[in-house]
């Protein structure tokens, strides 16, 4: 059953199935372009979104997927004097078991992305539309990749207002987002043989889990040991067997439990090898 | 100081647990033995003085579909195995897994696919996979004639299973072969791997 977005005109989707109109609906999930509010303003952002609702038991990918797995891309197409920010990703979960660990969303999770739109060229009345070529792979017990070309038509507005529906589950999204760390903490890193000690020093710290940006610096399977110190929390991670060489930062979220998350990069302090002489 | 000298007792005994590593290149490949789909053994110090690689291989994934749908695969077995390098496809699929297959079905495979590994070894108990801590098919893996793991990562920059996607693609395998061959260093030694994460038993 199409969803229609208050005034949104038209939302036409090209899906792997060929199947004109409503969501892309393929094996494991539907997927949506949806717009937070009922209209575009000349010259202010406009919040979109990629809205996935995956089948029971079916996952998609973080931006780091972690050990398998690609997260979805998205190639725009839109009018000119439009640029599209990158995909807002929220907070993810640990997926998966035993030595094969990936980040990623079940149930629904909407992507967010802010559109820059000109001042000069757009006239109330009018309406414009914002084209996604949407890629992804979609997992249970095995993956399926997916493919959807994703229009949405908007119209010219002086004053949109929020689309309730949509609005929702945007500030769902935005609370999902990973926020910046507070001032008052710190986060340093060292790299040791066979792991990084990760130490964060900030009230009220106590469980954490490490969600690192970029793949091949550690090993996603391992367990991360907590320990208190005082004032704060230090993850012992594994390196992963394809670190090439010590990154100068560990970045990533850190994830404190439900809505809670935060962005961290911390410099990365090499400690000397231990000496291997017997 | 107390609490601090307890804190530091924990670290040591946290890093104590953290394992040795699996696969990890510029160290010795561990030794295995594995059994193939003709029922023949293979073991990796038996082919002591000559490069091998380790491809793990799952027929219904879209990464792996990708390779062999478009002849890649098969064509860098031909091609390496010409030229003396031993290539053993692996399955660590557990039975009622995808990818799971019987010696014959593995056979019917790799007659059908027009595939020329040296052997395709079966293990449906995942011990090499584990071993090797093979993450994803495909995995691949390179060991030189002296037994030192010399590549662990992806078989090229493109990871996504669209097959179009091959033609333009460097393949990290095909190119550490050629360096070391050429006794030169391996200029990308590690990548992330990346497809289907490989189908163990729960």
């Amino acid at each position: 059953m199409p969803i229609r977005w208050g005034l949104i005109s038209t939302v036409m989707v090209l899906a792997t199935a060929s199947a004109w109109g409503g969501p892309a609906e393929t094996e494991g999930l539907k997927v949506q372009l949806i717009s937070d509010t009922d209209g575009v303003q000349p010259g202010r952002p406009l919040l979109v979104g990629l809205h996935f609702e995956m089948q029971k038991h079916w996952h998609i990918y973080w931006r780091n997927p972690g050990d398998s797995g690609e997260p979805p891309r998205v190639r725009w197409k839109l009018p000119a004097g439009f640029q599209a920010g990158d995909i807002q990703w929220p907070a993810p979960e640990r997926l998966g078991s035993g030595s094969v660990i990936d980040y990623g969303y079940q149930g629904s999770v909407l992507l967010p992305v802010e559109i820059q739109t000109p001042s000069t060229t757009l006239a109330a009345g009018g309406s414009i539309t914002l084209s996604a070529e949407v890629s992804w792979l979609v997992c249970k017990d095995t993956c399926v990749p997916g493919k959807a070309d994703l229009t949405l038509t908007l119209s010219v507005r002086r004053a949109p207002g929020p689309v309730p529906a949509s609005h929702r589950l945007f500030q769902e999204a935005g609370s999902r987002l990973p926020k910046p760390m507070p001032p008052a903490w710190r986060a340093e890193a060292t790299s040791e043989s066979g792991f990084f000690g990760l130490t964060i020093l900030g009230a009220g710290l106590a469980k954490a889990s490490f969600f690192p940006l970029e793949a091949g610096q550690i090993d996603h399977a391992a367990p991360q040991t907590a320990t208190t110190l005082p004032g704060g929390l230090r993850l012992t991670l594994r390196k992963s067997d394809q670190l090439a060489r010590t990154p100068g930062r560990l970045d990533g979220i850190l994830k404190l439990g439900p809505g809670r998350a935060y962005a961290v990069s911390a410099p990365v302090r090499a400690l000397p090898e231990p000496s291997t002489n017997p | 100081m107390k609490k601090l000298g307890s804190w530091a007792a924990l670290v040591v005994a946290a890093a104590l647990v953290v394992p040795a590593w699996a696969a990890r290149v510029g160290e010795k490949a561990p030794e295995f033995t594995a059994t193939d789909s003709n029922g023949v053994k293979h073991t990796l110090s038996g082919y002591a003085g000559k490069p091998v690689v380790l491809e793990w291989h799952n027929n219904g994934c879209p990464f792996v579909r990708k390779q062999y749908d478009s002849g890649n695969m098969q064509k860098l077995q031909k091609e390496w195995t010409a030229r003396g390098v031993v290539w053993l496809t692996v399955v660590s699929s557990a039975p009622g897994k995808q990818g799971y297959v019987t010696p014959d079905e593995e056979n019917a495979y790799v007659q059908r696919m027009n595939a020329a590994p040296t052997a395709v070894l079966l293990d449906p108990g995942g011990q090499l996979g584990h071993l090797y801590d093979a993450k994803t098919s495909p995995h691949m893996f390179i060991i030189n004639p002296s037994g030192t793991l010399i590549y662990n990562g992806a078989i090229d920059d493109q990871p996504t299973p669209d097959p179009a996607s091959v033609a333009g693609a460097t393949n990290y395998v095909s190119r550490a072969l050629a360096e070391a061959m050429a006794g030169k260093p391996v200029s990308v030694p590690t990548s992330r791997p990346y497809g289907c994460s490989v189908k163990y038993a729960d």
